[in-house]
């Protein structure tokens, strides 16, 4: 019994002093000998593009310190942008603390026709650059491409293209401050607004607006109404002293629906998004005439009278007597 | 060894026979693929009715009348109905007929009451209001919806008149 337990000791003392951690240090791939760059997308990846607001890239370029600096970028878009697309002349870096830190390299931006650029106005040899690309009117409903390209000092360059990104058909407009009797005609039929609203002296002063109204929204004090939107077919019991402007005639589709937080209409930390394809498959053959008891939070899918618009409307905020909404709207 | 395989076969053989013994029963299943057992019980124990934003439109428990085989909804003043979400709860077993499957149009269930003191209390319908409205069956809306329960053992069927009363505006 000894011998064999005395074998078997030694046995394992020999097996450990064999066994050892490696401690030289490897590189990850290949070792970097030329000019590189990479970009990434850094504004809502699953919201819809809409005209007017932004895309936001991250542009990052790199070259070996002892191959030379950086001396210029620039950026192709498919379609050009409108105007306020540029790029941010500061690299950030994000510090210990998480807090991206903006360093100035380089020279204001320049664009001219699609292509926006800029040159290095200190000796960096890495930076990254934010690419902001303002959604024109000729991009809706199309697809945009970007191609991002960087020049070094010794002459090399590095290219690397970005989408192609679908631009959505829809107009959105936030925020939108409505007072019961006053400021309380909405209207979706304006060119590039989602929503327009018109007051009664609005209606008053020309009075073929009524026409193009296609909701009315009134605050009645009893808990059973509170803040109620009616279309011009809406039954009468259920909107009290409410009055409606002579030649509203929209007997618009409304369908209530509740928590639907629209990550762009909401600004909440949800990630709910209506998109297009959400308005043009909606399914109106039950939708109501009117919508009481609206509560913040909660939202209603329009069709307009005639079809030719659809849009969601979102309920940012309750008070007496006013509620604010925001809406995205879909032309058919 | 010899005493253990001797014992070891005698186990095994009345194992054997206790399991052929103790199978399970029939257990049948109906056209729904579910089990008909032996509750007789027959009846409707909640009904909710939902909007098109999933939140109910109910002021206060549905009445259920199981004698007169009667569901009254009282609904908020502003509810349009005819779009909405129909969910019965049923006695253990039970089974509706017909199938809900989507939304349901409530309008000809809706009853339009003479209202009178002491029928709503606190915002909610009143015993009183309820009784009375089953006590006069011929003042029923013609068309008012009607679901059948089925119980458990599939041999008791109640049909059920399902009634929607609009509460007057608070």
């Amino acid at each position: 019994m000894n011998i064999k337990y005395k074998y078997l000791f030694s046995m394992l003392i020999c097996g450990l002093a064999l066994v050892s951690c490696n401690n030289d240090i490897t590189l990850i791939g290949d070792s970097v000998t030329a000019l590189s760059n990479e970009c990434i997308k850094r504004s809502l990846p699953v919201a819809p593009n809409i005209v007017g607001s932004n895309i936001e890239f991250a542009y990052a370029m790199a070259i070996p310190k002892e191959l030379g600096t950086l001396k210029s970028a620039q950026v192709t878009a498919s379609i050009a942008g409108a105007e306020g697309t540029y790029f941010n002349p500061n690299s950030y870096n994000t510090n210990n603390a998480g807090i991206d830190v903006p360093v100035l390299v380089a020279a204001e931006s320049t664009t001219s026709g699609a292509t926006t650029s800029t040159t290095f106005t200190v000796d960096t040899c890495a930076a990254t650059l934010r690419y902001y690309y303002i959604i024109p009117e000729e991009a809706r409903g199309k697809e945009v491409s970007f191609t991002f390209s960087v020049k070094a000092s010794n002459g090399q360059t590095a290219e690397y293209k970005m989408g192609p990104y679908k631009i959505s058909k829809m107009d959105m407009t936030l925020n939108q401050v409505l007072t019961s009797g006053n400021k309380c005609y909405i209207s979706f039929r304006t060119d590039n607004e989602a929503l327009h609203i018109y007051s009664a002296a609005d209606i008053q002063a020309n009075s073929s607006l009524a026409s193009q109204i296609d909701l009315v929204y009134s605050y009645n004090a009893s808990a059973d109404l509170t803040h109620g939107f009616f279309a011009a077919n809406s039954p009468e019991v259920y909107r009290p002293n409410v009055v409606f402007p002579n030649g509203f005639s929209n007997n618009t589709k409304i369908l209530k629906v509740y928590g639907l937080r629209d990550r762009q209409l909401a600004n909440l930390n949800y990630s709910q998004h209506v998109d297009d394809l959400d308005l043009e498959t909606m399914d109106y053959t039950n939708a109501e005439s009117f919508a009481v008891k609206m509560v913040a939070e909660a939202g209603l899918w329009i069709e307009t009278g005639d079809g030719k618009y659809r849009a969601y409307v979102f309920i940012n905020k309750i008070a007496a007597n006013t509620v604010t909404i925001s809406a995205k709207r879909y032309a058919l | 060894m010899n005493n253990m395989k001797k014992y070891s076969i005698k186990i095994v053989l009345m194992l054997i026979c206790f399991i052929s013994m103790g199978s399970c029963g029939d257990s049948p299943i109906d056209e729904d693929g579910l089990l008909i057992t032996v509750r007789n019980d027959c009846y409707v124990s909640n009904f909710e009715l939902l909007d098109t934003d999933l939140q109910t439109v109910r002021v206060g428990n549905s009445y259920i009348d199981t004698l007169q085989q009667v569901v009254i909804a009282y609904v908020r003043f502003g509810t349009p109905i005819n779009n909405l979400w129909p969910q019965f709860s049923l006695c253990t077993d039970g089974k509706l007929t017909p199938k809900i499957t989507g939304r349901v149009d409530f309008t000809p269930s809706k009853m339009d009451v003479a209202f009178t003191d002491g029928d709503w209390v606190a915002g909610y319908g009143s015993e009183q209001l309820s009784t009375r409205i089953i006590a006069d069956k011929s003042a029923f809306p013609k068309n008012a919806l009607k679901y059948t329960v089925i119980s458990g053992n599939r041999k008791v069927e109640k049909e059920y008149t399902v009634l929607v009363v609009e509460r007057p505006m608070q």
